[in-house]
């Protein structure tokens, strides 16, 4: 939730505007290069992020029953 | 030269390998060996978000707007780190609810409301539709251009072509029976369709390798690299804007409102939802994906603005007038990149096939089910709850769908397409679809949220989007009079749509966003707030906001509280699904519960609501409840079934109750404890005083006995009778401490309870002549006059028969004591009434002061004679007596006036009262 307002923030004004000049930067623009950066960094941790969440114990039992069901279901279609 | 022939034998070769891979697809997911149930290809089918839009349109907007394509892949790599917490949930809601489109989740949520769910399948059809006339027009425009190679012409330049000549028409029917075949080959209570995702992951594939080969070429191979490109294009004045935001039209507000409207597509555009919901196969796919697709969209915009401006760079627009949203198409040919160019055709083909086959079934599935069915079901004439067959009817019901939204997606094409740019349709579509976003965001977070509020914002959310979209865009393409929109309607200017209330400074679609989704989220949250929930809209509100903890299905079974037969249900089932799938619907059931159901002549609720779930996966939520209903006699919800649900959410509550019920206990306990704890301090105190005060008394006759031998010692020539008078006064010392050893004895074995009682039943008048017996030769010392007045018949007792004849006396010799002698007069009397007996004893001596009346039965309490220094007794006999009276259940107490004598009485419980108390604590 919070890197999601951080993706939020960063990715809007005013933060955007600072980039927005159209500089090149090695030949790049700038505002480019900030956006897909921000992008692939925001990606990798997002991945880091959600990987490293468990299912809640609790919740666990619902799915093995949703999954046999679908597939005994198809077996028999 | 790529001649026509080779076009259209490239485009059906590759539809054919389309249907190669579906039906591969299907055959291994019968055959139990799924093969898109791995997060790539979940990653890779979500991918079906990149249309041709993507494709095709995103460069040509970046060649208008510069960075202004990339809001729409932000907003969803954005939403992809919630899709943990968010699309986990509803992905397990959708499950448990057997839920296929995005109708019925919000039919379902808000009370199985059919109404719901029929409004928001016309939504989705009516919002949905641009968006299919703008992948047609792709297709159409990328062949065209094709058809004319090498030469760069654009669609519009050729001559408009007849209607059954006109390939767009042949490709809409292609894909319709394309779709058909993969869409709805029976009727299945999940809707799912492994052979379809299968294959729009291959088309993910496709459209990326595609689209990446262009970009490489651009860059790489026109260009020397990326940089070489931008500066040349920074050369170029009106391309150095691009590189800025300055291109971007609408500016920041716009970029917000994009990035708002892409977060919202991606989790509920209906085919988002088909793919991300209804096709999931394991939650824990959602892990992978969450990162992965938005690293597919990160590639898939790289090359987007090297290709706009190297579009740009190769076609001035002054020498040729080329269409920036073909420029991924004409840039290879202009090159004569044939095998590169046929490429790119089939990547556009992929990604505008994609998205039309899902987007189709997921409408499908909602016409059919949401739309159609509940309306079929509720005319009487059809009788469509007696016909023995209806599954034929479902699939016909939707392959009819599905060629009409193909149809009408082409005649909006036909009609409206052509005065638009790819991505504007896009976006109108876009803000369609979040207008489902209030209705399930806040449906599976906040139970408040009632049918009628969500009725009321979904409503005139679509009203005030169609209004400020989707009518202005059918007036200026010459459907409607142009002027409400320059004028407002019937001229008022606050109702002009692209500046409605006077709202200026904000592009269409960000305007229109703004003002549906204020009317939306307000009404929803307003209503609900004012509006009662029915019971079946607050067990759905409790299953779907407790998605994770209430998992449990059998809770629903308390649902239906009729009674039916299981033929009846399995009859019921079958005429939906076909008999065959039925009976293998309820032979799962039945193992997995490890019940016979051919034994059981009447359904439990438990298979009831199985029948349910199985039939609301095939018909819709709101049409299985009526059809369950239909042969469920009796009551359906009773609100016995709804409390017990709403137990089932407040059984935290209920915990939470408890713990707060423990912890009152142990606070008591420890309050109960403190007073015991006060208690013994002060049992502490007293002991302490009671020790001290025994070794004062005893000291006392102690030092007189010592001083009356120390001088009987010293002294030997006492005189005679002076010495007798010694040793009288040693040996009454001497008496006195052992009565005193000996009451301290008897008292403290009283108060420890040491004291054996022997209870017998004796009769009081008894035990008072045997004490008046016992002092009559103290009396008679004395010289006091003792008398007693006694009934003439039994007064019995329980009692200790020693111990109250020492009560008796212990009274009568302190009567004794202190009267006067020859002038002293004492009576002792009993009277009986009821069940108490009383004795008294009177005497005409001193008295005592009425302050101190009531200490008087404290251990050493001495009254205070001013006469004599000495004490007369021992100040532990009356202690003792009211021990004594007190372990009989009695009671005792003195009434006297000072100078007129004292009146000691006590009460004993009679007989039968005692053997009332004495049965009483047997029991205990």
């Amino acid at each position: 939730m919070g890197l999601v307002l951080v993706g939020v923030l960063a990715l809007n004004y005013p933060l955007l505007s600072i980039f927005a000049s159209g500089a090149l930067l090695f030949g790049i623009p700038v505002l480019y290069l900030y956006l897909f950066l921000f992008w692939a960094g925001f990606i990798a941790v997002a991945g880091l992020m959600i990987e490293a969440e468990d299912i809640d114990e609790a919740e666990a039992p619902a799915l093995p029953t949703t999954l046999t069901d679908t597939t005994e279901r198809d077996a028999q279609g | 030269m790529l001649r026509d022939s080779v076009i259209l034998l490239v485009g059906f070769a590759y539809l054919g390998v389309l249907f190669g891979i579906a039906y591969f697809g299907d055959k291994r997911a019968d055959a139990h060996r799924s093969i898109i149930s791995n997060p790539y290809i979940f990653t890779l089918s979500i991918a079906v978000y990149c249309t041709a839009w993507t494709f095709y349109g995103s460069v040509g907007r970046a060649a208008n707007s510069g960075v202004g394509f990339l809001p729409i892949y932000l907003g969803p790599t954005l939403m992809a780190a919630l899709w943990w917490f968010l699309l986990r949930k509803i992905i397990r809601i959708a499950k448990t609810q057997r839920i296929t489109s995005i109708a019925d989740f919000i039919g379902s949520r808000y009370g199985k409301s059919a109404m719901l769910g029929g409004l928001v399948a016309v939504i989705a059809v009516v919002g949905i539709m641009p968006y299919i006339s703008l992948q047609l027009k792709a297709i159409s425009t990328s062949y065209i251009v094709l058809q004319n190679y090498p030469d760069l012409v654009m669609p519009y330049e050729s001559s408009a072509s007849a209607l059954w000549e006109d390939t767009t028409l042949y490709v809409a029917l292609l894909l319709a029976a394309f779709t058909i075949l993969f869409g709805t080959r029976h009727i299945d209570a999940t809707e799912r369709h492994e052979g379809m995702v299968a294959a729009i992951a291959f088309e993910s594939l496709v459209k990326l390798l595609a689209f990446l080969a262009v970009g490489v070429f651009v860059t790489f191979g026109l260009f020397s690299g990326p940089a070489d490109l931008f500066t040349r294009a920074a050369a170029v004045p009106e391309l150095a804007s691009l590189m800025s935001f300055e291109g971007m039209s609408g500016g920041y507000a716009s970029w917000l409102s994009l990035t708002f409207l892409s977060m919202m597509a991606i989790m509920f555009l209906p085919r988002q939802f088909q793919v991300a919901v209804v096709e999931n196969v394991n939650e824990d796919h959602i892990r992978k994906a969450a990162w992965l697709f938005p690293l597919y969209l990160l590639i898939i915009n790289l090359f987007v603005l090297p290709i706009a401006l190297g579009g740009h760079l190769l076609f001035p627009s002054h020498t040729f007038s080329v269409d920036p949203d073909t420029y991924v198409l004409t840039v290879p040919m202009a090159e004569r990149q044939e095998g590169l160019t046929l490429f790119v055709f089939l990547g556009g083909l992929s990604a505008a096939t994609g998205m039309v086959i899902v987007a189709t079934i997921a409408l499908s599935t909602m016409v059919c089910n949401d739309l159609v069915m509940p309306v079929l079901l509720r005319i009487k004439a059809l009788a469509l709850t007696e016909r023995k067959d209806v599954s034929s009817l479902l699939l016909g019901i939707r392959r009819g769908t599905i060629i009409v939204v193909l149809l009408l997606g082409y005649l909006y094409f036909r009609l409206i397409g052509e005065s638009y740019a790819l991505v504007t349709i896009g976006l109108v579509s876009f803000a369609a679809a979040a207008q489902f976003a209030p209705a399930i965001l806040l449906g599976i977070f906040w139970k408040g949220a009632s049918r009628r509020g969500a009725m009321a914002g979904l409503s005139t959310g679509f009203v005030v989007w169609a209004y400020t979209l989707l009518l202005p865009g059918f007036a200026k393409s010459g459907w409607l009079p142009v002027d409400f929109v320059e004028q407002g309607l019937f001229g008022i200017e606050l109702l002009k749509p692209y500046a409605l209330f006077g709202l200026t400074g904000l592009d269409p679609i960000a305007h229109a966003v703004f003002w549906s989704m204020l009317v939306n989220v307000g009404l929803l949250i307003g209503v609900s707030l004012f509006s009662r929930q029915s019971a079946i809209e607050q067990i759905q509100a409790a299953f779907f906001v407790d998605a994770f903890r209430t998992s449990n299905q059998e809770g629903q079974a308390r649902f239906w509280h009729g009674s039916t037969t299981v033929s009846d249900l399995k009859g019921l089932v079958g005429r939906f699904m076909g008999a065959a799938r039925a009976n293998a619907e309820f032979a799962t059931y039945a193992r997995r519960r490890g019940v016979d159901l051919d034994e059981q002549g009447s359904a439990d609720p438990g298979l009831v609501n199985f029948a349910e779930r199985v039939l609301a996966g095939a018909i819709g939520a709101a049409s299985a409840r009526v059809m369950v209903s239909s042969v469920v006699k009796g009551e359906a919800l009773s609100i016995e079934g709804v409390m017990q649900i709403l137990d089932e959410t407040s059984q935290v509550m209920e915990y939470s109750r408890q713990l707060e019920q423990k912890s009152r206990e142990l606070e008591a306990a420890t309050a109960e404890l403190r007073a015991a704890n006060k208690r013994l301090q002060e049992l502490d105190r007293m002991k302490d005083e009671f020790v001290s005060t025994v070794s004062h008394e005893l000291r006392t006759p102690l030092t007189s006995i010592r001083a009356f031998s120390e001088i009987l010692r010293s002294d030997p020539d006492l005189p005679k009778h002076k010495r007798q008078e010694f040793l009288e006064i040693v040996v009454k010392e001497t008496e006195r401490l052992t009565r005193l050893i000996n009451q301290v004895l008897d008292l403290a074995k009283i108060e420890a309870r040491h004291v054996e009682w022997h209870m017998e039943d004796v009769d009081l008048r008894q035990i008072i002549e045997d004490a008046v017996a016992a002092v009559s030769q103290l009396f008679n010392e004395r010289k006091v006059a003792l008398k007693s007045q006694l009934p003439p018949v039994a007064a019995i007792v329980n009692a200790d028969r020693d111990r109250m004849i020492q009560v008796v006396i212990n009274l009568l010799s302190n009567a004794a004591k202190f009267c006067e002698p020859k002038l002293g007069r004492v009576e002792v009397s009993l009277v009986a009434n009821q069940d108490k007996l009383r004795v008294a004893v009177v005497d005409n001596g001193p008295g005592i002061p009425s302050d101190q009346a009531k200490h008087i039965f404290e251990k050493f309490h001495q009254v205070a004679d001013q006469q004599m220094s000495k004490p007369r007794g021992t100040g532990l006999g009356l202690a003792i007596t009211k021990l004594i009276v007190e372990h009989h259940g009695g009671k005792i107490w003195v009434e006297s006036t000072l100078g007129q004598g004292s009146k000691f009485l006590f009460l004993l419980p009679a007989l039968q009262t005692i053997a009332a108390r004495a049965a009483s604590s047997r029991n205990h």
